[in-house]
């Protein structure tokens, strides 16, 4: 007759309590414990990796409309330097200020940034000075990025102006 | 059974006590052991997301690096030309300017323009006409301004105006 | 579990031995571990019948089996409704007048059988109900472990095992068994054997025999029966369920029986129970030579495993007047149990 559950033997019990006691504090002290340590510090190693890649995140979308912007507003500034520069083109547009006009291209030289810019000469004739008014003004607006510049002769003739002045184009494709 | 007519009742190594106590002893181990392995389990899963999010955002750094260059060339761009475009408009003003400055009685008949100078042929009917409502305005704007005339047979004189700006650099 | 059985020899086991004699029980306990017997200590407990156990002797069964981990409990078996048979096939418990139906058996080198009726026995299991029982054991195998210590006779040898309560005559023949009888000497109603059979006549005993021969073939339903025959003043001698014959022939034992008080008288020497084995003896050796049922061969010796106590002069009355030779030996029935619970738990 087991009556062991009955008659407890305090020996035994206290025994194995004891047992019990030093197996669950070895688990835990010596086995859990670390780990958790561990487990804490990784978490808070993870959550800042995290954080600091939202922020990250954060200031690529800022970064990224900043980019769309500026290609929104300088559309037009942006194009005129992708286009590559048409010698006819100029003629057909300069053609609406000027009569006769001929392109002579001078030299072609290495931008000291990322542009090569083209210098040619002018040379067309004109009724008045306000043809080149307008055709200055028409500039800024015209497919290719050109500067006027010196030397710009002028001298009046029978009926007509006839003028020579130099334009730099700046061309980014030309680096290409 | 071989001598005794009942057969003798189990006998058990460990009473029901000392089971149960083995019993629980060993559950309770195996639930620390399985919490334990929950724990290692999420810790390396913190530590390999961790690396992953790291990594993740080195490459989100290296976008904005990438689109800086690009922001960074559209600006360029964009101050490039808008400098060529108010370079043109000062042109366009300076030489309106100038083609204002000459009085109905004064009539040019060449110019040339250099960026540091200016030198202007034209007809006045008097050199006081020139000087005063010609000379007296370029003077202002030009460092240096010299003047000569020709008589014409006409009574009118041909004049060439030399002015320079001088620049600090001393290019001409 | 197997690894228990394995495991067990190494550890502490006690092999306590229950016997009833008298007014009181008896108690070996033995300590065997790693074959080697550590500890024996007995203990007496008064009985006040066999209804009951003592709460004193519970408690000390149950203080033993708290103490060790692996117990057995072994009890001898005095209750009447066992025997012996030569066989072991259904037709020899019938030629036996045994109903199978209602006893379990041991079969013994596959030549004989040893039965208890399983009313006795789960008359025993009650009785420990709170201690538990192992083993019981019947005074035959008891008997049967003494007889094989010794060199197997060829010739028919008679053997008679002599307890308080109850005496086992069997007659062996090289080993196997050729008759078994078993008497029941006290009963619960009595406190003291010797005044009894003093009150009660040989006739009666006769009677008995005569009345039980005429109930026919008991079977152990019988036992209820002779309840009902406690008209007669005590059933003090039960036979085995075995029908005897009536006891009729006259024969120089006859003379005894048939006059009991000369018995008394001519014997002066012969006392008590002294008289109870003499009579048993002869009415067993009747059987065995006028029954057909048994295969007769002379009998020359006796040998007598006395547990109580046999007096010189039954010895010299049976070397005189039934000539036979007679070995004693004096046994301890409580240790000898003891010892076949433990050659029979660890094998």
């Amino acid at each position: 007759m087991d009556k062991s559950m009955e008659k407890i033997d305090i020996i035994k019990l206290l025994l194995y309590l004891l047992i019990f006691i030093v197996a669950t504090l070895f688990m835990i002290l010596i086995v859990i414990v670390p780990n958790i340590k561990d487990y804490r510090a990784s978490k808070i190693v993870y959550k800042k990796a995290y954080v600091h890649k939202m922020r990250v995140e954060n200031v690529l979308v800022d970064r990224d409309n900043e980019l769309r912007n500026l290609n929104i507003e300088n559309r037009r500034a942006l194009t005129s330097f992708m286009h590559k520069f048409s010698t006819d083109n100029f003629i057909k547009y300069s053609g609406q200020f000027f009569n006769e006009v001929s392109l002579v291209e001078v030299e072609k030289k290495e931008y000291k940034k990322e542009f090569v810019e083209y210098e040619l000469r002018v040379s067309s004739s004109l009724k008045s000075p306000t043809n080149f008014y307008d055709f200055l003004e028409g500039l800024n607006r015209y497919e290719n990025i050109i500067q006027a510049d010196f030397p710009i002769r002028m001298e009046s003739n029978a009926s007509t102006i006839s003028s020579a002045f130099t334009i730099k184009v700046y061309d980014i494709n030309a680096t290409k | 059974m071989r001598l005794s007519f009942i057969a003798p009742r189990k006998k058990h190594l460990f009473s029901i006590f000392t089971k149960v106590w083995i019993v629980f002893i060993i559950s309770i181990v195996i639930l620390l052991n399985i919490f334990n392995l929950f724990i290692v389990y999420k810790n390396s899963d913190y530590k390999q997301t961790a690396i992953k999010i790291k990594n993740q955002r080195i490459q989100l750094e290296k976008d904005i690096e990438n689109i800086d260059e690009k922001i960074g060339f559209i600006l360029r761009q964009k101050a490039v030309a808008e400098e060529i475009y108010a370079n043109n408009i000062i042109l366009k003003d300076s030489i309106k300017n100038l083609f204002d400055l000459v009085p109905d009685q004064i009539t040019l008949n060449k110019v040339i323009m250099e960026k540091n100078s200016l030198v202007i042929y034209g007809v006045t009917p008097t050199k006081d006409a020139y000087n005063f409502l010609l000379s007296a305005p370029l003077k202002s704007i030009f460092h240096t301004s010299q003047t000569i005339f020709y008589l014409t047979d006409k009574g009118w004189y041909n004049f060439v105006s030399t002015n320079k700006i001088i620049n600090p650099e001393g290019g001409e | 579990m197997a690894l228990t059985k394995v495991l067990q020899k190494y550890f502490s086991n006690i092999f306590i031995s229950i016997i009833h004699q008298d007014n009181e029980w008896i108690i070996t306990s033995k300590v065997v571990r790693n074959g080697v017997i550590k500890d024996k200590f007995i203990e007496n407990f008064e009985s006040d019948g066999r209804d009951n156990i003592p709460s004193k002797m519970e408690k000390y069964l149950e203080k033993l089996q708290t103490e060790y981990n692996f117990a057995y409990i072994a009890v001898f078996l005095d209750s009447m409704g066992q025997g012996a048979i030569s066989g072991i096939s259904a037709t020899d418990f019938q030629k036996n007048s045994v109903d199978m139906k209602s006893v379990t058996h041991i079969n013994i080198d596959k030549n004989w059988v040893v039965y208890a009726s399983f009313i006795d026995i789960n008359w025993i299991k009650n009785l420990f109900k709170n201690s538990g029982v192992d083993f019981i054991y019947s005074p035959f195998i008891v008997q049967n472990s003494l007889i094989k210590k010794q060199t197997p006779r060829e010739q028919p040898t008679l053997y008679i095992l002599n307890h308080n309560d109850s005496v086992t005559i069997s007659i062996f023949e090289n080993g196997n068994i050729l008759f078994g009888a078993y008497f029941q000497t006290t009963t619960d109603d009595k406190i003291g054997g010797e005044e009894d059979w003093e009150n009660e006549s040989e006739e009666e005993g006769l009677d008995d025999l005569i009345e039980l021969d005429n109930m026919g073939d008991d079977d152990i339903g019988g036992l209820d029966e002779l309840d009902d025959l406690g008209d007669l003043d005590d059933l003090e001698e039960n036979e085995d369920a075995e029908g005897f014959e009536e006891v009729k022939e006259k024969d120089k034992d006859l003379g005894h029986f048939s006059s009991g008080e000369e018995q008394v008288e001519s014997n002066l020497e012969l006392f008590g129970r002294d008289i109870l084995i003499y009579k048993y003896l002869t009415s067993s050796l009747k059987e065995f030579y006028k029954n057909p049922l048994y295969k007769s061969n002379f009998i020359e010796k006796i040998i007598i495993y006395d547990g109580y106590e046999v007096s010189n002069e039954l010895i010299d009355m049976i070397e005189n007047d039934l000539l036979m030779d007679i070995e004693m030996h004096k046994i301890n029935i409580s240790e000898i149990v003891c010892d076949i619970s433990i050659k029979e738990a660890l094998k």
